[in-house]
């Protein structure tokens, strides 16, 4: 009895143990995230854990009966049917295989599936497969995936190199640009040691070292700086590249990447910058001018020492660093006038003219300093820089000390004023005694005598002319030459001119055609020279002809005066430079006619400062036409 | 007729021009005299007055114009003519301001230059 009780107990307490490890994996089955499924040989599900509900969003319930390839999106059964066979005709083999699921709401999951052959276990019967949702996983790896390409796509495409390089200094990475760049391909230097392929030589063993006390110590000198160095190329030419090397801290043992640029161009224009920059550094600072910029407020920005002499700083350097008061005072120093000597408002200076947009700003400027009573004079010019969108934005002034040239020029027109006057003595002497020998042989009724003493008097009076040119012109130059201007008949002075000169003429016929009268209001006596040097002219080159036609005509504006000789003419190539100063018609075939060139020159000068144009007609060998206007003025407009 | 005639008197510091200047009057029939000196002109008083002052602008240390100035100044000379002479014709304006009565750029016409004389006598 108590055996059987026993027994019974036995009996029991091994049911008892039974049910406790069934619980016990229930329990395990039930509560993994892992889900277990029976599935039958003909693929149909015949047990699924609850887990499954979280996998895929359906109960147990919902599954079993269920064909499991039907869990798979159509695409994914066929090969999932051929995987399902494999493991169907081989008893005890487990396959692990990843497929898309179809969730309940119809979104995707990756799950793993471990499926082991378990029909020919009489207990199982069944195909034993565990799902595991593994689409977090496949997420994360996809991810990667994706970085890794597009870490590839950066490489292949950088502009810069790309080199990475393992603990031991081999080559592990070596992207497009650095195989253009240096000459290599990728494949021929992959493993190899990258300071035998980049570093020039001078420089390979600093680098060895460098990196073994960078592993022994974790101390490097180029990690994460930019750094200019020298790389050489395949060919073993050595350029400059800008490097920056970082270490990639998840590798053990650490690789490295380094980023190259080869900055060969930036280099040379960086070179170039500086040369000139150097070039006009040494030009400025030995220009004979005083130069000074000045920024759009006004302030100097720049000078050379030549300017800062003329504003009494030492030098260039003292004058930039002088702080504002000193500056102020420096400049306060000098009282600035302008050419007639009347003081000069700060406005009108050259650099605030420029500042206000005008161009090519010219002005001479008496610089009179208080302290020393010294009087500078400068010819400064003022030009300035535009910004993008037109103005003002700095101004360079060009300062030139023109004192000694202006005393020099006081010193040749008082020397020319005082030659004249020199000249002009003895030829008045010649003169008086010719007039009164020829008064003399007149009463006795020597004609021949007369005659020379006619042709002497007529020399005196071309040589007065030529004295009186020379002073004419230099006082031109001077802008002194002065006018004494009123009304008059320019038609009566013609005449009285033509009469003069016809007395002293005795190989042309002086013709006036067509005299009207016009009024003009200038200086007599200067249209008056114009007129002589015109018919001297017409005379002297028209040595065959016998005539020469004057004629005054006005239109509504003008007075016209035209001299019209039948002489040699003038090439057409140097009707516009006989105005010119100094210039002389040179013709090899023709007989030359010497002469100083100034005649025309002061000729056409005196006609703009009245307002009046004079122009030449000519054909060579025919003769030409002298023309100019004087504005028409008659005395009642001013008394209006 | 030699007590009749005019008297003129040259002012010029160069020797040949008063030599030709006094001629010239002289054949023009004039009583002349000359000198080189401004200072003399200064000292000009009653009973040796001239009729008319034939005065160079510029001489050697003195200027014409300061000269016709004080002439032009002093109650005794200021009726007397000055013409004026200068190798300098736009010494015409300041010679007129300082009181001159006519002007005469050298070298001249002699007929002009009498014409002047006679005009201004």
């Amino acid at each position: 009895m108590s055996a059987s009780i026993n027994e019974f107990n036995r009996h029991s307490q091994t049911t008892e143990a039974f049910q406790q490890s069934e619980k016990l994996f229930r329990a395990l089955i039930e509560n993994s995230s892992d889900a277990l499924a029976l599935v039958s040989d003909e693929g149909v599900f015949t047990y699924v854990s609850p887990s499954v509900q979280k996998i895929l969003g359906f109960t147990p319930e919902e599954l079993l009966g269920c064909r499991a390839v039907d869990l798979l999106p159509p695409e994914h059964k066929s090969i999932a049917l051929e995987r399902f066979e494999t493991v169907n005709t081989t008893p005890g083999l487990t396959v692990t295989v990843e497929h898309p699921y179809l969730h309940k709401d119809g979104s995707l999951r990756w799950v793993e599936s471990t499926t082991t052959n378990q029909l020919h276990n009489p207990t199982i019967q069944a195909f034993v497969a565990n799902f595991r949702d593994i689409t977090e996983r496949k997420h994360t790896e996809e991810q990667r995936r994706t970085s890794e390409a597009r870490k590839g796509a950066i490489i292949e495409t950088a502009l810069d190199c790309i080199i990475a390089m393992d603990h031991q200094g081999r080559v592990i990475e070596f992207n497009p640009a650095a195989e253009h760049t240096f000459g290599y391909r990728r494949a021929d230097v992959l493993g190899r040691e990258m300071a035998e392929l980049i570093i020039p030589p001078a420089l390979r063993e600093r680098h060895r070292q460098g990196l073994k006390q960078y592993l022994k110590t974790g101390e490097g000198s180029l990690l994460g700086k930019r750094i200019e160095i020298e790389a050489v190329r395949a060919d073993g030419t050595e350029f400059p590249v800008e490097l920056s090397i970082t270490q990639v801290s998840s590798d053990v043992p650490p690789t490295f990447i380094g980023y190259l640029r080869d900055i060969t161009e930036r280099k040379q224009s960086e070179e170039e910058l500086r040369k000139a920059k150097e070039q006009f550094e040494a030009i400025l600072h030995n220009a004979a001018d005083g130069i000074t910029v000045q920024d759009a407020s006004g302030s100097i920005v720049y000078v050379n020492d030549v300017a800062a002499t003329l504003s009494g700083f030492p030098s260039a350097e003292a004058m930039l660093n002088a702080p504002p008061d000193t500056l102020r005072q420096a400049i306060q120093r000098f009282v600035m006038k302008d050419e007639g000597g009347n003081l000069l408002p700060v406005d009108e200076l050259p650099g605030r003219r420029a500042l206000r947009g005008e161009k090519n700003v010219q002005a001479l400027i008496q610089y009179v300093d208080t302290l020393t009573g010294q009087t500078r004079w400068s010819l400064v010019k003022s030009q300035p820089i535009f910004d993008e969108d037109g103005h003002a934005q700095f101004i360079v002034n060009v300062v030139t000390d023109i004192s000694e040239r202006q005393a020099l020029e006081q010193r040749k027109d008082e020397f020319i004023s005082m030659a004249s006057h020199e000249l002009k003595t003895p030829v008045t002497s010649i003169k008086g005694f010719t007039q009164i020998l020829h008064s003399r042989f007149k009463k006795r009724g020597d004609e021949e005598s007369l005659r020379f003493l006619n042709i002497m008097n007529e020399q005196l009076n071309k040589l007065t002319r030529l004295i009186s040119d020379l002073l004419d012109i230099s006082k031109m130059q001077a802008g002194k030459l002065t006018f004494q201007e009123d009304f008059f008949d320019l038609s009566l002075l013609v005449q009285e001119t033509v009469e003069n000169l016809q007395a002293a003429t005795s190989t042309h016929q002086l013709q006036l055609d067509g005299l009207q009268h016009v009024q003009v209001f200038g200086d007599k006596d200067r249209l008056g020279q114009v007129l002589v040097n015109l018919l001297t002219n017409a005379i002297k080159y028209s040595p065959q002809a016998d005539t020469v036609i004057v004629r005054v005509a006005a239109d509504s504006e003008n007075a016209i005066v035209s001299v019209q000789d039948f002489g040699i003419g003038i090439p057409k190539g140097h009707q516009d430079k006989i105005f010119e100063r100094f210039y002389q018609v040179t013709d090899p075939e023709e007989k030359t006619f010497p002469g100083l060139g100034i005649g025309l020159y002061i000729s056409s000068e005196i006609v703009k400062r009245h307002k009046g144009r004079m122009w030449v007609e000519s054909t060579k060998g025919e003769g030409s036409i002298f023309s100019f206007t004087v504005p028409l003025r008659e005395r009642k407009e001013i008394s209006l | 007729m030699e007590s009749t005639s005019k008297r003129i008197l040259v002012v010029d510091d160069d020797p040949a021009i008063l030599a030709f200047v006094e001629v010239m009057l002289e054949d023009a029939g004039y009583t002349v005299a000359t000198t080189d000196k401004g200072e003399y002109v200064e000292k000009l008083h009653n009973g040796g007055l001239p009729d008319l002052i034939v005065l160079d602008v510029l001489l050697s240390g003195k200027d014409g114009r300061e000269i016709a100035k004080k002439l032009k100044r002093n109650e005794e000379t200021k009726h007397i003519p000055i013409l004026m002479l200068s190798a300098h014709p736009s010494a015409e304006q300041t010679a007129l301001a300082s009181g001159a009565d006519d002007f005469l750029a050298k070298p001249f016409e002699m007929d002009e230059f009498l014409a002047k004389v006679a005009r201004n006598l």
